[in-house]
């Protein structure tokens, strides 16, 4: 298999541009980004979020000399991992993640000297430093020992504010003459914990200032705003999707391969051009799966990309939207029921659609719509299926049959070829002639969805919590270890997945014949067991 | 000829090298970023502070600041020296850690650190087998960092082994010399990357989690590009 970068963190941040294949909307997206007015950045997984606000941070960083803006770019990545009753404490732990990022941002550049702690510092005689630790550090210290320490009352007078910190981010910027400071939120809102999303963008919106701007990178599936965050008004909300309508689609996904691929492979490319259309379209516009086609495909002739295209886009894309539900298990009906309308319904449809179009020479189709009265589970199964890219949301307000208003979207092309016979011979006829005019329509009250609507009473929100307990509370005897080390485990009476995973590898030595390796062993087989469930 | 008065002259000339550094473009700025190397280092004692070898990191980073100081006043030769003996310093500490028959006839003066001991493609910190023992997961990207290490070493030995190359370069005098300035700080930023890699390797499995926490950044920025680190902290953040 090829070796490519499938994301974004695999690629150091200094050579983020040598793989930039700008188009005229990726141009937009990040002058955007590097513009005074705050944007929140929606797209699904892999379509590139992440990438454009690495180059942002890389250009403004070449321009501080003359711009004076300095980037910050933070990832809210582990959020999800932040388990704590206490509402407060989320928004301390983003605090103080801001606050450490600006100051490790503004040492690296060498504008902002620092204090070692425990390091002495050359001083002889009448020397003493200068250095000193800044207002910023203390607001830091302060947020990460109140997150750190859930179960202690914070008494939130004693805490910094705010307003404290856009204080000393201005007494910075004019200390530095730094004009303002882009922050570049990624990860940054869950999107199966609404508190979540409420409690960022309430801090996105409280955060405004001269000399800060908020940018923001979120899933499709991310809407709740809190009470004073409004979109649009607050922020230019702004949607990655590169056109598989426009003419240069499959150039600018060539070249996206391009930038990675050896000689061999590209020679390749140019020998079966069209099958390599075939795998740019079935991507649907998003680079991570393309990537991760093409890698299994390397000599890109048809019998390996028909292969390709049935297994990804029948089976592996489904697989990580169907580990949402086992990891999510209030959303499990949602989820599962969501793949069961696009493979049953949705898909058939459209397959039947273009076989009568391509039979009598007319425009094909990828496109549904939902009636904007559907039921709102309904729209918040659509919903999850954007975010992990199965479907896109092409535009809202679209009128319908009967003037009936509601939202379009495309199906991932991948998931309707992955229906023919031979993808290669038959997929780019569809491809090439698409058009959004052609639409199946599911009103508000299409009979599918009432297998959704009886589930409803199973549907809630605190379901992520609920997993993590479950998994912890599993016997230990699930973890991958061999029969001799669940035995040791029992010695040691450590008998949930919780008890390993607590447990210090000093605990697990007290058995005898366990060393070092074999208790880093035992407990990398409990986290492995709990991040299966969390990471994602 | 008063000769103190001659030294004092010198003295003085370092004042001016200081003050032609500070008027050139982006050079504070280059003083600073080494200058805040010493943080990392800082999280790196505060993960070992209990270990027996932790004095020699202490060691080391004095040697670093000497360096820094060495190359604030203009005395090149002396600062790519002290950097060179600063990067073997960090080292040995690795190497010790593993060894502390070593660490301790080192201490009594009985025993030597040793270059080629520090980088032996058998035993050295940044071997297959020395980081298989400690951290398995990072043994497929080590050989990178050897050469790296072997590399920025090399080049700092040419300063001070006095190579005809080096005499050409240098100022005669006590003089800012921009150049072998910022040459310098992307020899530290190389060791950087060196010694923060083979610390990960050697301790990340061992130190608690409040020093994980703290190095996590750290490590992100130096070494995020790596597999094994981007699983490491994906691990779940607990509130303990």
């Amino acid at each position: 298999m090829a070796d490519f970068f499938f994301r974004t963190e695999d690629i150091r941040p200094e050579e983020v541009l040598d793989y930039f294949v700008e188009t005229s909307k990726d141009r937009q997206i990040v002058d955007a980004l590097k513009n005074r007015n705050p944007v929140v950045l929606v797209g699904s997984r892999g379509v590139g979020k992440s990438f454009l606000l690495r180059v942002a941070q890389k250009e403004l960083m070449d321009g501080f000399e003359a711009d004076r803006v300095f980037p910050i770019y933070i990832s809210f990545v582990r959020s999800s991992l932040l388990q704590s009753s206490d509402p407060e404490q989320f928004k301390h732990w983003m605090l103080a993640r801001i606050c450490s990022s600006v100051m490790r941002g503004l040492a690296k550049a060498g504008l902002l000297g620092g204090m070692p702690k425990t390091i002495g510092l050359l001083a002889g005689g009448a020397v003493t430093t200068s250095i000193g630790p800044t207002k910023i550090e203390e607001i830091a210290d302060a947020y990460e020992a109140s997150w750190k320490t859930p179960k202690i009352a914070v008494d939130s007078d004693e805490l910094p504010s705010i307003d404290d910190f856009k204080e000393a981010l201005e007494d910075l910027s004019e200390e530095l003459n730094i004009s303002r400071f882009a922050l570049l939120f990624d990860e940054a809102a869950h999107i199966f914990l609404p508190e979540q999303q409420r409690q960022f963008f309430t801090m996105f919106r409280d955060l405004r200032s001269h000399c800060i701007t908020c940018n923001a990178a979120v899933y499709p599936g991310v809407t709740t705003f809190g009470e004073t965050f409004q979109p649009v008004h607050d922020a230019t909300m702004l949607t990655i999707d590169r056109d598989i309508l426009a003419e240069d689609y499959v150039e600018n996904m060539r070249e996206i391969v391009q930038k990675q691929a050896d000689s061999n492979f590209l020679a390749q490319i140019v020998q079966y051009g069209k099958n390599f259309s075939t795998l740019a379209y079935a991507a649907t516009g998003n680079p991570r799966l393309l990537l991760k086609t093409i890698a299994q495909c390397p000599k890109v002739n048809s019998q390996q990309v028909n292969e390709t295209i049935r297994e990804f886009y029948r089976t592996d894309i489904w697989a990580e939207h169907s580990t949402l539900s086992e990891k999510y298990i209030g959303h499990k009906a949602l989820i599962d029921w969501g793949r069961d309308f696009l493979e049953t319904q949705v898909l058939q449809d459209i397959k039947a659609k273009n076989e009568q179009y391509l039979a009598s020479d007319k425009a094909t189709t990828a496109f549904f719509w939902i009636h904007r009265d559907a039921p709102e589970l309904v729209k918040e199964a659509l919903r999850v299926l954007a975010y992990t890219g199965i479907v896109i949301e092409h535009a809202t307000g679209i009128k319908a049959s009967r003037s009936e208003i509601g939202k379009r979207y495309v199906i991932n092309l991948g998931c309707l070829f992955a229906l023919e016979v031979s993808p290669t011979n038959s997929a780019f006829e569809i491809a090439k002639q698409l058009t959004p005019k052609r639409m199946t329509e599911y009103g508000s009250n299409f009979p599918s969805y009432k297998k959704l609507t009886d589930q409803a009473a199973q549907i809630t929100n605190d379901g992520m919590e609920l997993a993590l307990d479950v998994q912890l509370s599993r016997s230990a005897s699930v973890l991958d270890l061999t029969a001799w080390q669940l035995e040791k485990l029992e010695e040691l009476g450590l008998k949930t997945v919780r008890d390993v995973l607590n447990a210090t590898e000093a605990k697990l030595k007290e058995a005898n014949y366990v060393g070092d390796v074999r208790a880093r062993r035992m407990r990398n087989a409990a986290v492995a067991a709990v991040l299966e469930y969390l990471s994602g | 000829m008063d000769v103190v008065e001659h030294y004092r002259a010198l003295l003085n000339n370092s004042g001016a090298v200081i003050e032609t550094m500070a008027s050139a473009a982006g050079a504070s700025e280059a003083l600073i970023t080494s200058h805040n190397y010493l943080l990392d280092y800082d999280s790196i004692k505060m993960a070992i502070a209990d270990r027996p070898e932790a004095a020699v990191l202490d060691s080391a980073v004095k040697e670093y600041q000497f360096a820094l100081f060495a190359l604030t006043s203009g005395q090149y030769r002396h600062a790519f020296g002290g950097l060179r003996l600063f990067f073997e310093l960090m080292l040995a500490t690795v190497q010790f850690s593993a060894h502390e028959i070593d660490y301790r006839m080192w201490v009594k003066n009985s025993k030597d650190i040793n270059w080629s001991a520090l980088k032996d493609s058998q035993g050295g910190v940044f071997s297959t087998n020395f980081i298989k023992a400690f951290n398995p997961e990072f043994a497929d990207c080590a050989k990178q960092y050897l050469a790296i290490a072997e590399a920025v070493y090399r080049e700092c030995s040419e300063f001070v082994h006095g190579n005809a190359g080096t005499h050409a370069i240098l100022p005669s005098d006590i003089a800012f010399q921009k150049q072998t300035f910022f040459s310098w700080h992307d020899k530290a930023a190389t060791m950087r990357l060196a010694i923060i890699f083979a610390f990960s390797a050697r301790y990340l499995n061992y130190v608690t989690k409040g020093a994980t926490d703290r190095m996590e950044p750290i490590i992100l920025d130096a070494l995020g590009n790596l597999p094994p680190v981007q699983a490491m902290f994906s691990q779940p953040a607990t509130d303990q």
